[in-house]
């Protein structure tokens, strides 16, 4: 386990004085996505559109999940014909609240995801856009240019068959290109603005 | 055979069987009674269409432009022949869609041969790709609920992400899967995954097949598609582009 690894397990981060050069993002050439990146950011831009800043940002599953760091669910985890995950899993129980991590338009209402579940794109105040994966079918009433509050109630958790559990599949991207978010041909299949969810997930749990 | 080629060959086929069924039609050899067109589209709602003896061809085969056209009845279907045909007709369409690599406007014209009364809704949000979903005016025979999604390039290139429907409860899984295999080209992998209400078939080329028997959780407050509590036991067919990255798993 490297150093910046058994920081993040042992949830502890310290996001000033960093360099913001060494944030990791999907088109890094990094040879081992398995070490756990180190969270950048300066005191002028907070990380990447804001993230990083005070009261940016909570957490967006209510109890906290099983380790999204690690295993199959963990961002740029190995897939077959060198594919990486291009989320982050956040593992739950069936029917666990699913929260809006900040205020944001919905900019792509629910949509048939995967076997039944749904995915929900929102675009965040800070122009970031998270795309919120594998959520249930219920209905919240969302439509597209809906506003949407920090923490408001967005979906539940639903169980897959065959998963290793019902999880919340996150995907954070930059937000300041257009084009399809998944993308064929590249490593991760996500369009070029994808980054790394995990620092800010550490960073929100941590504050939340 | 390759599988792509056997699948063309079954929609070359089918789409063969309703041009010649329109030719007897037109040229008043029918060996069907051919009825007054059904109700226009916009005045058709999906549950008018439910359950009743009709079978719908479009006028124009060879068009590939995105004509709505009124169908017509064939009367001399019993209601079991009319769901039977109506379960062939769409899991063909479902094997099409994505093993052809369909685009909209195809799969469109596709709907239309088989009697649906299609709309394409596309939405072009900012910082973001286009989708374009089709659904259907009208249902055919004991069917509802059809779904396609396409994701979106800038130059226009669209991809099938999901194509699904549904049919109504009462209908034989056991007959979904022999008109899965006929579509497939006669053939189907083995199940990557089943239980009592899902089955998933998982092909090379990255997408999967499944069926899910929906129960009472499944019907409560659909954000995509509505449903009441004698809705429980309706089985939904969809094929599917994996995109989630977790292709490793069996659905």
């Amino acid at each position: 386990m490297t150093e910046s690894q058994d920081k993040f397990e042992n949830g502890g981060i310290n996001i000033d004085g960093f360099n913001s050069d060494r944030i990791l993002e999907a088109d890094d050439d990094e040879s081992d996505l398995g070490s756990a990146p180190v969270i950048q950011a300066t005191a002028s831009n907070h990380g990447a559109n804001g993230l990083l800043a005070q009261n940016c940002c909570g957490f967006p599953v209510t109890n906290r999940p099983t380790s999204f760091l690690s295993g199959i669910g963990k961002f740029g985890a190995r897939r077959k014909g060198g594919r990486r995950h291009g989320g982050a899993d956040l593992y739950g129980k069936d029917g666990q609240a699913v929260l809006a991590v900040a205020t944001g338009v919905v900019v792509r209402p629910p949509y048939y995801f995967k076997a039944r579940t749904l995915g929900l794109d929102i675009r965040h105040t800070g122009g970031f856009i998270i795309r919120y994966g594998e959520i249930s079918g219920r209905s919240f009433g969302l439509a597209t240019d809906s506003k949407i509050l920090k923490g408001q109630k967005i979906g539940e958790m639903k169980y897959v068959p065959g998963a290793p559990q019902a999880m919340l599949h996150f995907e954070l991207y930059k937000g300041n290109v257009s084009g399809k978010l998944t993308e064929p041909g590249t490593p991760y299949r996500r369009r070029s603005d994808l980054i790394n969810p995990e620092p800010y997930l550490i960073h929100w749990e941590k504050n939340k | 055979m390759s599988r792509r080629k056997t699948i063309f060959f079954v929609v070359a086929t089918t789409l063969v069987i309703f041009a010649v069924l329109r030719l007897h039609i037109s040229s008043g050899m029918a060996v069907v009674k051919v009825e007054k067109p059904l109700t226009p589209i916009a005045e058709a709602k999906d549950e008018n269409l439910k359950g009743k003896r009709q079978i719908a061809l479009s006028s124009t085969l060879a068009s590939s432009q995105l004509k709505q056209k009124s169908p017509i009845q064939i009367s001399s279907l019993t209601e079991a022949e009319s769901k039977h045909q109506t379960l062939l007709s769409l899991t063909t369409v479902l094997a099409e869609a994505m093993s052809l690599n369909l685009s909209p406007a195809t799969l469109v014209r596709d709907l239309n041969l088989i009697g649906y009364q299609p709309t394409a809704s596309k939405d072009d949000v900012a910082y973001m790709d286009s989708m374009i979903v089709i659904q259907t005016k009208n249902a055919l025979p004991g069917s509802r609920y059809f779904r396609a999604q396409f994701f979106g390039d800038d130059e226009g290139h669209y991809q099938p992400q999901h194509v699904s429907f549904e049919l109504q409860p009462g209908t034989s899984l056991k007959d979904v899967t022999s008109a899965l295999t006929s579509a497939f080209g006669g053939s189907l992998p083995a199940p990557a995954y089943r239980d009592r209400e899902w089955t998933s078939y998982k092909f090379p080329d990255g997408y999967t097949v499944w069926t899910k028997i929906l129960n009472s959780e499944d019907i409560k407050e659909n954000a995509i598609s509505a449903h009441s509590p004698e809705d429980v036991g309706t089985i939904q067919v969809a094929i599917e582009k994996e995109i989630a990255g977790h292709e490793d798993e069996p659905l």
